[in-house]
């Protein structure tokens, strides 16, 4: 059996299955572990890595969500911004 | 599936207000720019939920697929050790997995020089080469560095952290592109004709929502949008509210991840490491200031300059038609050797090999 324990917090935001497709464009979700400023230990669905800091343009700190690219950081997660945004759209699609 | 991205009333929801706004009188064709999107496009079979009269293109947003056949042939040169000044046991080459299969002029990949030399590494980070370089001190490394703004960073990266630590057996064949000239290319062709842009929301949340203003000012429709059933759906319904109202702007319904000023962090470590340069794209040519170089003050981690590769050099004409597939003029399915000369286990072309090729994703799910 397959376990996507630290994951499935946000499996209503990302699509899990991406993540077993490791390809060059595709962002994956992590949770950062433990991070200093330049690198950080995340945790992809299990599995645990070192990703660079170098290109993340905010503050992390343990516990947060960050979009990885090819193993460097490069964006902040929110989990409520993406409910928002479904509601943007469904709303959108009421006009 | 439980993502809400995907949920299936949401989706229809969506798929109801477009077909309901979409005006029957006319066609709508809109170009995803992105391979991911391709790929999401396929794989949920997002154009059938949609009126006949919208058709979705793919265009030349996969990085392994615009790679030019003289940077292929430069790379597996420099992978058999045919390229000039090698003691050509000693290179090593690290590379994405998505670049193996692609096939030299004369029939020959990475995926060969593989099997035979075992000298190609697959990484998953570009900073994977320091390990692999720090390991073995005796051999040199080159990173086949391809991608478009999303990716360059993460080459940046590995050059900036070698610089930084004094690794010097590592280097960086940059085949690394740039998105806008080939938007400019697209805008001033009568061929494509594209009505609307899908612009890849992993790019922008690199560069910003910027580099699309050309799109709306050439009176074009633009969405930034995300990967999921119902980031591409809003995108889709915003373009046809653009076009049907006559009122084109840059529209971002990516907000969860791509801020309009983009990241700061990454394009400055890409412009500290790389500077614009022309580059050659497959099916679409040499393209003035669309590549990215290693600057002059890192040229000890520039391969081109280390092994004298000549990008210059002559391609040879074929029959596949992945150049007119990236241009949007044809379907994969279009193309004489589409899933009969051409398939994923026997490519001819890149966009048969990549993941996020056209031709892979329509081979894959039988469009």
């Amino acid at each position: 059996m397959i376990h996507f324990y630290p994951l499935q917090k946000l499996a209503k935001y990302v699509n899990i299955e991406r993540i077993e497709v490791r390809i060059m464009c595709v962002g994956i979700p992590a949770k950062i572990i433990e991070c200093d400023e330049i690198s950080a230990i995340v945790d992809i669905s299990g599995s645990q890595r070192e990703i660079s800091l170098l290109t993340l343009d905010a503050q992390a700190a343990a516990g947060d969500w960050v979009m990885v690219h090819a193993g460097f950081a490069v964006t902040v997660l929110d989990p409520a911004e993406a409910e928002e945004t479904l509601q943007m759209m469904l709303d959108m699609a009421n006009e | 599936m439980n993502n809400i991205f995907s949920n299936i009333d949401a989706v229809k929801h969506m798929t109801a207000a477009i077909s309901r706004e979409a005006d029957p009188e006319r066609a709508y064709r809109i170009m995803e720019v992105c391979g991911t999107h391709t790929m999401s496009i396929a794989r949920y079979g997002i154009a059938s939920l949609l009126p006949a009269n919208i058709s979705l293109v793919s265009g030349p947003g996969c990085p392994v697929c615009v790679t030019s056949q003289a940077d292929i042939d430069n790379s597996i040169d420099l992978a058999y050790g045919a390229a000039r000044k090698l003691d050509s046991g000693a290179v090593q080459i690290t590379t994405f997995g998505d670049m193996l299969r692609v096939t030299g002029s004369d029939g020959r990949s990475l995926y060969n020089a593989k099997a035979e030399r075992n000298n190609v590494h697959i990484i998953y980070s570009p900073l994977d080469t320091l390990s692999l370089a720090k390991d073995n001190p005796d051999k040199h490394y080159v990173f086949m560095a391809v991608g478009f703004e999303t990716t360059t960073p993460m080459a940046a990266g590995l050059v900036h952290t070698a610089a930084q630590q004094g690794i010097s057996n590592i280097s960086v064949l940059s085949m690394c592109k740039t998105m806008p000239a080939a938007f400019d290319l697209l805008l001033a062709d009568p061929n494509a004709k594209i009505d609307g842009f899908l612009c890849p929301g992993n790019v922008s949340i690199i560069t910003g929502s910027s580099i699309y203003e050309p799109i709306v000012a050439a009176k074009k429709a633009a969405a930034i949008v995300g990967f999921e059933p119902m980031d591409i759906l809003s995108g889709v319904l915003e373009i046809i509210r653009q076009i049907n109202k006559n009122d084109y702007h840059v529209a971002n319904t990516y907000t969860r991840a791509a801020s309009s000023d983009g990241n700061k962090k990454a394009q400055a470590l890409t412009n500290k490491i790389f500077e614009p340069c022309d580059a050659r794209w497959r099916g679409l040519g040499w393209l003035k200031g669309s590549g990215m170089a290693i600057r002059y003050e890192y040229m000890d981690y520039d391969a081109i300059s280390l092994y004298n590769l000549n990008t210059r050099r002559e391609e040879q004409p074929t029959q596949c038609r992945c150049g007119d597939i990236l241009r949007g003029y044809i379907a994969p399915s279009a193309c004489p050797l589409f899933g009969k000369a051409c398939t994923p286990m026997t490519a001819v072309g890149p966009c048969m090999v990549s993941s996020e090729g056209a031709c892979a994703a329509y081979y894959k799910y039988r469009i």
